[in-house]
Formats: structure tokens, C-alpha cells, sequence
């Protein structure tokens, strides 16, 4: 696995160090109650001989969470013909597919509730982009790659998830970054890196790690500012997410962490995933209407 | 716009409709794997659904057998004692559908029996307590039950008291097995009492009877020797007189010690009742009862029994005796025979009647009635409520049970203070062909030597069934069809006897054909049978010197008889030529 700061391996060693302790702090806060429903979700995902009933026991034993996906089921945007009662029911109207991203959807912004507001963030901000960015990932790998894209969908929704650990446990830290940003005009990985030592990307990519994601959440999430030298395995998933991140931005939904944006990187990922600009931007305009959609619904 | 840019932005348009279309034909294609998978998820479900939902009928039956099979009363009652489900046992011990009873409440169901249902409930579904081993009994359609209550509270999923789970025993059949056992035991009792009496009563009976019959027989002949007008003749007639009360006395108790030995032979009640009827006891009975009004009503179709005639009289003389002395001054004693068939057991007095064909005896009268009392103890031996100069032995109403038992009938018996009695009792009904038993004699007695005997009858029937039975016992019959026939025969031929018919239509008569064989043989022996009566022309032929009447239908044993002794007769000249009457009309 690389790792994008490899000047100095003892400051390396202190930085690993530092975020080893930053995980073990958050691991014991709300954020790692999001953790087995996530990864029951990915495994379901991951493992073609799931069932809905493997989903029901994790939704099941939340009974917050059961009736949060139960609302969602029951909403106009699904319309559904009847009211629906039960997760099994739900996957009957709604599909096993769209029960599985609901379910992550609604663990996943638990996190997300904190009424932190610094600078031009706040963790609202943060979750529409983080929506946003889940969609446009998932709707390029159905629509170019014809594949299902739910684990990107996954990487998508959590991708940022380092940036809620420093807004939580390195507070002064993550205020001088955001200043610091918007004053120089700077992205916020270059900023994290001066400050901090280490950027989101690396803090998201030690607490997947943690908990146990697959590889390819974790390097996506790790990797998703400049996902080139990921390794060829892992390449589309964290090239994808890295264009829906960046396209996201540019079409200004949510927060925004990289006002610069690289089009050195980013014409790579295109070349390299073979994609097609105006292909892509077909995309961003469904995943647009669709976001609306969920907006029009008080998703947010 | 130049054409190159037109081609460009054409192209461009081309493109981006065919990325649309690839776009879309992805999309759709990943929709329909997802419909697969969600239809398969959805199947999955539905058999999933269909298993538990079959398990779970499965468990239900299981319950419901489990319920219905157990032998308790089991029902459950909600919090306002409705009942909501009850099993087998209990629908079929209190003979109510299941339908009828479920929703109501204890005292819904049994308004009748309020003051006995479970009103207990109450105390149950607000204190919780138990009732175990509560003893109720309810009238039911199933009839009066004895039952045995546990009930016991349930509660919901909040702990909450939400009704009650009862079980119960029908105790009923042992209850009444419980009675049968106590009458069984009185039964018992009484039999061993009369056991004893009997033996005592046998050794008493035995030598008493013979004491008696001197005391008697002296008092008799002190009597005709003794003046009439002597002061002591009175006295010597009543001492006569309690002896001879003494004698019925002991005639009584050897009916009942010797009760079970006689042979039984085939009866039939109504003749035993005439026969009690033109008894001098009933004549005597009478004329101490004038006011009474015996009235029978015989039923002229009644089935014979197995029985011993002489202690079945009796039977008829205690209980129209008992029933006489009942009555205040006047009134009316009915008997009544009657073929009764019963469909089901009844009770009787003491026992239960099994169903069957039985003849029955009715004794009514309108006297004074008995207390329960009374008729508890009414068959105890020297058991008497009449308080005075009792006319029995004491011992009447006993020889009635024992010889009552004694032919395997029964007693039932209904009374009323001041009302009267009625007694009825059933005999089982034989079909046997009945015989005549009193003049039963081994046939081997009967055997002749070879004698002739000639039959005369003009029923074929009749000269067939004589000859071959007087064939049989070694005799030499001949058989003729008539009068003139017979006549011709003698005239040729020698007989040790005739057997002779009277009437032998169209020809001449049993008599004239008598006297026309004398004449040829004037020692000739006959016996006379007939259908009728002995009429006139029957006392001619006795007086020329036939032997014997027999009249018909005779028994073969009779006919063998009387042939022996007749035979056996020494010729007596009896015959005086006797003038021929004009006529031959008989």
C-alpha cells in the first residue's frame, strides 16, 4: 500500500502513530456506532449468496434504524402502492438493492447530525456532498461499467469521514486548516498535511481499515484525492470515486474541499478508466435530478 | 454556422444519444438482475413464509390434538370469564357443542345453576388466587355431573391477569359407582342376613315341622273328642288355630331355605294366578276383606317364564295378601299381567333392571301407601309396619324378594302415604315349548311286551304319532281309520286293547263301535280319548268297561301310561249288556 507523504520515515512512524491514537479516541465515541451496520451492509454487498434476510437481521436489530428505513420505504419517492410495515415487505417494493443504500444512507448520517459550523464547513455540508458524491459514483459504474456500483455507493457516503474525525478530536487543528484554506485559496489535503501531518484521506483510510472494510473501501476512501498509484486491482473503484468527488465539487453540491481542482489527475483517471467527458456530464445531470429528488423529499 | 461545425455538432448530438442509449441500455440491464434477485429474494420469502406458516399450523394441530385428547375437561376463560375455547372432554362430558359455549359465561350457560357454577372467578381474576379440587355438580344436557375443578389464572405479556385455564374431571360415574358399591354392599348384607336366617330357620323348620304335626294331630283328635258345648273346646280351637299359623309360619321358612332347590319348569303367570284365585287361602282372604274389589286384568297373550309354579304362587298370595290388608275398610286391589319389552336398563327397587323382554306382575291397591321408611326395610325378614294381630308369618314380603330373585326378576315399587302402592314385577320371558312337568315319567317304565294294540282314530295325524310311539315301547300296533273298519277287524282278529276314538265322523261313533266289538270279544279292554269332555256317551263306555279317559291333547307319557296300567288291570266282568241308546249324537 502507498502512502502519499513518504519524505521522512520517522516523521512517518510519529504520524502513523498520531493517527493510530486519533482511531482509538473516535472508536470509542458515536461515530463507531455506524461501524457493524456498515460493514454487515458491505459484506452483504460483497457476498453474491446474501439475502434479504441477512439484511433484515442487521436492520432489525436497530429498531431506530428499522423504522427510519421503514419511513424512507414508505415515501413518495418510492411510491409504493401500499404502507409497508416490515423490511420484508420493503424489499418486495423497493427492491433489495435500494433497501441496502437506504439502510447504509440512514446509519451513515447518524454521523452527520452534529451541528459543527466552522469557516464555509459544517457536517450538513459535508453530508450533502458525501450523498452526492455516493450517487454520481454508483450511477457511473452502472451506467458506463454496467456494474452495481454499491461499494462505491458505500465509499462514497464515508469517504470524508476522516474530516468529521478532526472536526471532533483535532478541533483547533482542523479550524486553522479551514482558515487557512479559504484565506490562501488553497485545497484542503495541502493544508491537513502542513498543520496536521496527515490529511483526511489518511485518517479515513486507518479507521476502514480498523473496521475492517475491503481493500477496495479502503484505498478508494485512502486514495480519493489522487487515487494514481493505487494498485491495479482496486483502480476503477478508487479512480471512480475519485471523479464523482471531483465532479460533485464542480457542479457546487455540499462542501467543498478542493476549490483547486487537478485536471492533471483528473484527465488521468478519465484516460485511464476510458471515459468520456460529456458521457460523464449526462451523468452528473441524472445524478443532479436525482438529488433533488432526494432534497424535494427532506432527505437533508 | 460552416458545415464542418454543422458535422461536428452533429456528430457531437450522435454521440452523446448513443452514450444516452448505452447509458440507459446499462441502466435496464442492471434493473433487470436487480428484479431477478428481487424476485428470488421475494419467492425466498414467500416459501419461507409458507414453511413457518405451515409449522406453525403444524404446532396448532398438535395443541388441538394435545387438547382434544386428553380425557380432562380443559377450557380457557378470558378476564370477563367468557369462555374462549374448550376441548372435546368438556363438550362431550356436559353434551354442549363448542359453538354454544364459546362466549359465554359460566352462569350464561348454566342460568339454572347459578347458586353451583364457579362464581369463584372473580376472586380469581382479581386475586389471583387458585382454585384446586372444587367440587361442583351442574345439570347439564348431559345430565346431572359431578365434577372436579382446578382453575387457574393466566396472564398476558405484561403480566397482567388475562383469564382463567380450568380443568376438570367428571367425577359423575364415580360418584354413582360410589352409590353402587354402598347398594351393592347392603345387598350383600341382606343376602348374608337371609343366610343366616336361613340356616337357623332350615333347623328350626325341620323338627319344628314335626313336633308340630303331633301337637296338631293330638289337638285334632282332643277336638272331635271333646264336646262342643265343653268350655274348653273354644280354647283348644284357637290354640288349633295358632298352630296351624305356626305350620304357615314354617312352611314359609322352608320356601325360603329351600327356595333355589326346586326344578323349574315352563309357567305361564296368568294360570298361576287363577290358580291363587280359586284357592281356599284366597277364598279365606276374601271373606276377611269384604270391602276389597279385586280386580284382574290378565293379559290373554302373555309369554311364559321359567318358574317354579308353587313359590310363584306364593308370590301372588303375599303380594295381593299385603295389598288386601293395606286398604281402609274398602277399596280396590288391581292385577295386571302384561309382556313388556325394555329398551334400556331401568331402576328397580334395589338393583337396575338390564333391558330385555320381561312379562310383568302388577299389584295396585288404593290403601294407606307406604313411608320411604317402610319401603326401605319393607323385604327384611319379621319387618312389619301393620301394628296389630299381623294375619302373616312376617316373613311374606322376603319369600316375595328371595323367590323373586330366585327366578332372576326383578322388583319395582312405587308407594305413596295415603295414595296406596304399586308393585310391579319383572320376569324374563322364556320361549321354551313348555312341558307338562308334574307328570313326568321315565319312559323306560313304560315298555310293553309285545301286546297288540289296535288304534282306532280317524285323524291320520293321531293313529301315526300313537303307533310309532307305542311301537317304540315294544308294543304290536295296528291302526284303522273308523268305527265299521275296526268291527271288521275284530271279527278276525284279537286285540289286548283298543284305543278309541269318540267322534269319527261320517261313521259310527267311539261307543257304538265299543259295543259292537264286545259283542264279538266281551272281556275287550279299551281306553277311551276324546275331545271333548267326558259327555254321556264317554260314561257309557266307561261303564262297558273301558278303562280309562283320556282327554285331548294328552301327553305321550299319559297315553303310555294309561295303556300299562290298563293292561295290567285284571279283566273284571264289569260288562252288563246295556240297552243301545237311539241316538248317536255326542
Amino acid at each position: 500500500m502507498e502512502n502519499a507523504t513518504t519524505e521522512n520515515p520517522a516523521q512517518e512512524v510519529d504520524v502513523q502513530a498520531q493517527i493510530d491514537k486519533i482511531v482509538e479516541k473516535a472508536d470509542k465515541t458515536e461515530l463507531a456506532s455506524i461501524k457493524s451496520v456498515v460493514l454487515g451492509v458491505v459484506r452483504i454487498i460483497n457476498d453474491p449468496h446474501s439475502t434479504i434476510k441477512d439484511l433484515k437481521e442487521i436492520i432489525e436489530i436497530d429498531p431506530p434504524l428499522t423504522a427510519k428505513v421503514l419511513t424512507v420505504a414508505n415515501s413518495v419517492y418510492y411510491g409504493t402502492p401500499r404502507r409497508i410495515n416490515a423490511i420484508d415487505q420493503a424489499v418486495v417494493w423497493i427492491g433489495f438493492d435500494a433497501l441496502k443504500e437506504i439502510t447504509l444512507n440512514q446509519k451513515v448520517c447518524e454521523i452527520y447530525h452534529r451541528k459543527t459550523k466552522i469557516e464555509d464547513y459544517s457536517r450538513l455540508l459535508l453530508w450533502r456532498h458525501s450523498v452526492a458524491t455516493a450517487l454520481l459514483g454508483k450511477m457511473i459504474y452502472r451506467r458506463e461499467f454496467r456494474q452495481r456500483g454499491e461499494n462505491v455507493y458505500a465509499a462514497g457516503l464515508i469517504h470524508d469521514i476522516g474530516m468529521i474525525v478532526e472536526d471532533q478530536f483535532c478541533e483547533d487543528e482542523f479550524a486553522e486548516v479551514l482558515k487557512r484554506m479559504k484565506k490562501e485559496n488553497l485545497n484542503m489535503v495541502e493544508v491537513e498535511r502542513e498543520v496536521l501531518g496527515f490529511d483526511h484521506g489518511d485518517l479515513g483510510k486507518a479507521i476502514s481499515t480498523h473496521w475492517n472494510l475491503p481493500p477496495d473501501l479502503i484505498l478508494s476512501i485512502g486514495h480519493h484525492h489522487d487515487p494514481r498509484r493505487v494498485d491495479h486491482n482496486h483502480l476503477r473503484m478508487a479512480m471512480t470515486l475519485f471523479l464523482a468527488n471531483y465532479l460533485v465539487q464542480q457542479a457546487g453540491i455540499g462542501f467543498v474541499d478542493s476549490p483547486q481542482r487537478n485536471h492533471k489527475i483528473f484527465n488521468h483517471c478519465m484516460e485511464a478508466l476510458k471515459l468520456n467527458e460529456s458521457s460523464l456530464n449526462l451523468i452528473v445531470k441524472d445524478m443532479k435530478d436525482e438529488f433533488a429528488k432526494l432534497e424535494d423529499q427532506g432527505f437533508f | 454556422m460552416s458545415d464542418a461545425e454543422l458535422i461536428q455538432q452533429l456528430q457531437q448530438k450522435v454521440f452523446l444519444l448513443e452514450t444516452r442509449i448505452r447509458h440507459l441500455e446499462n441502466e435496464l440491464g442492471l434493473k433487470n438482475e436487480e428484479y431477478e434477485t428481487t424476485a428470488r429474494n421475494y419467492f425466498e420469502i414467500i416459501t419461507n413464509m409458507r414453511k413457518l406458516t405451515n409449522e406453525l399450523e403444524e404446532k396448532s394441530q398438535e395443541l388441538e390434538i394435545m387438547l382434544d385428547s386428553a380425557p380432562r375437561m380443559i377450557f380457557f376463560n378470558d378476564n370477563q370469564q367468557r369462555f374462549l375455547r374448550v376441548n372435546q372432554a368438556f363438550t362431550e362430558v356436559l353434551n354442549i357443542p363448542a359453538e354454544k359455549v364459546i362466549g359465554k359465561t359460566p352462569s350464561e350457560l348454566f342460568p339454572e345453576n347459578i347458586a353451583r357454577v364457579l362464581e369463584d372467578d372473580v376472586d380469581l381474576l382479581h386475586g389471583g388466587h387458585h382454585v384446586i379440587g372444587k367440587s361442583v355438580i351442574i345439570d347439564t344436557p348431559g345430565g346431572r355431573k359431578h365434577l372436579l375443578f382446578d382453575k387457574i389464572p393466566y396472564t398476558d405479556n405484561q403480566g397482567k391477569i388475562a383469564g382463567t385455564i380450568g380443568f376438570a374431571q367428571d367425577m359423575t360415574e364415580k360418584v354413582e359407582a360410589d352409590h353402587e358399591r354402598k347398594r351393592l354392599e347392603q345387598r350383600i348384607a341382606r343376602a348374608e342376613k337371609m343366610e343366616a336366617i336361613g340356616m337357623l330357620a332350615g333347623g328350626v323348620a325341620h323338627d319344628g315341622n314335626n313336633i308340630l304335626t303331633g301337637i296338631i294331630g293330638y289337638m285334632e283328635l282332643m277336638l272331635i273328642s271333646l264336646p262342643e258345648v265343653d268350655p274348653n273346646h273354644e280354647f283348644l280351637k284357637k290354640a288349633l288355630a295358632s298352630a296351624q299359623q305356626m305350620e304357615c309360619l314354617i312352611a314359609d321358612l322352608l320356601t325360603l331355605t329351600r327356595r333355589a332347590v326346586g326344578k323349574k319348569s315352563v309357567v305361564n303367570f296368568n294360570t298361576i294366578i287363577n290358580d291363587y284365585f280359586r284357592s281356599p287361602t284366597f277364598f279365606d282372604l276374601n271373606k276377611n276383606h269384604p270391602g276389597a274389589d279385586f280386580k284382574l286384568e290378565l293379559d290373554p297373550d302373555l309369554l311364559n317364564i321359567k318358574g317354579m309354579k308353587h313359590n310363584l304362587i306364593k308370590v301372588v298370595m303375599n303380594l295381593v295378601t299385603n295389598a288386601a290388608e293395606a286398604l281402609r275398610q274398602a277399596g280396590t286391589v288391581q292385577i295386571r299381567t302384561a309382556n313388556e319389552h325394555l329398551d334400556q336398563p331401568q331402576h328397580g327397587y334395589d338393583q337396575k333392571i338390564p333391558d330385555g323382554d320381561y312379562i310383568t306382575l302388577e299389584v295396585i291397591d288404593d290403601g294407606t301407601g307406604m313411608s320411604p321408611e317402610v319401603i326401605d326395610h319393607l323385604f327384611e325378614p319379621f319387618y312389619t309396619k301393620k301394628a296389630t294381630g299381623r294375619s302373616g308369618t312376617g316373613l311374606g314380603m322376603t319369600v316375595v324378594y328371595g323367590i323373586v330373585q330366585d327366578h332372576v326378576g326383578f322388583i319395582d315399587l312405587q308407594s305413596t302415604e295415603g295414595e296406596g302402592t304399586a308393585f310391579k314385577l319383572y320376569f324374563p320371558i322364556t320361549r321354551e315349548a313348555p312341558v307338562d312337568a308334574e307328570n313326568e315319567i321315565p319312559l323306560d317304565q313304560l315298555v310293553g311286551h309285545g301286546q297288540t294294540i289296535l288304534v282306532i282314530d280317524d285323524a291320520e295325524a293321531q293313529r301315526e304319532i300313537l303307533s310309532r310311539f307305542l311301537d317304540e315301547l315294544g308294543y304290536h300296533v295296528v291302526t284303522v281309520a273308523g268305527g265299521e273298519e275296526a268291527v271288521a277287524y275284530m271279527e278276525h282278529n284279537t286285540a289286548d286293547l283298543l284305543v278309541l276314538d269318540m267322534i269319527m265322523d261320517p261313521g259310527i261313533d267311539g261307543l257304538e263301535t265299543y259295543r259292537r266289538i264286545l259283542d264279538i270279544h266281551p272281556h275287550q279292554k279299551a281306553i277311551i280319548a276324546s275331545g271333548y269332555s267326558a259327555t254321556d256317551r264317554v260314561r257309557q263306555a266307561l261303564r262297558l268297561g273301558a278303562g280309562q279317559y283320556l282327554k285331548k291333547p294328552y301327553t305321550l307319557e299319559k297315553i303310555g301310561l294309561a295303556v300299562q296300567e290298563e293292561l295290567a288291570r285284571d279283566a273284571q266282568p264289569t260288562h252288563v249288556p246295556v240297552q243301545a241308546p237311539s241316538s248317536q249324537a255326542g
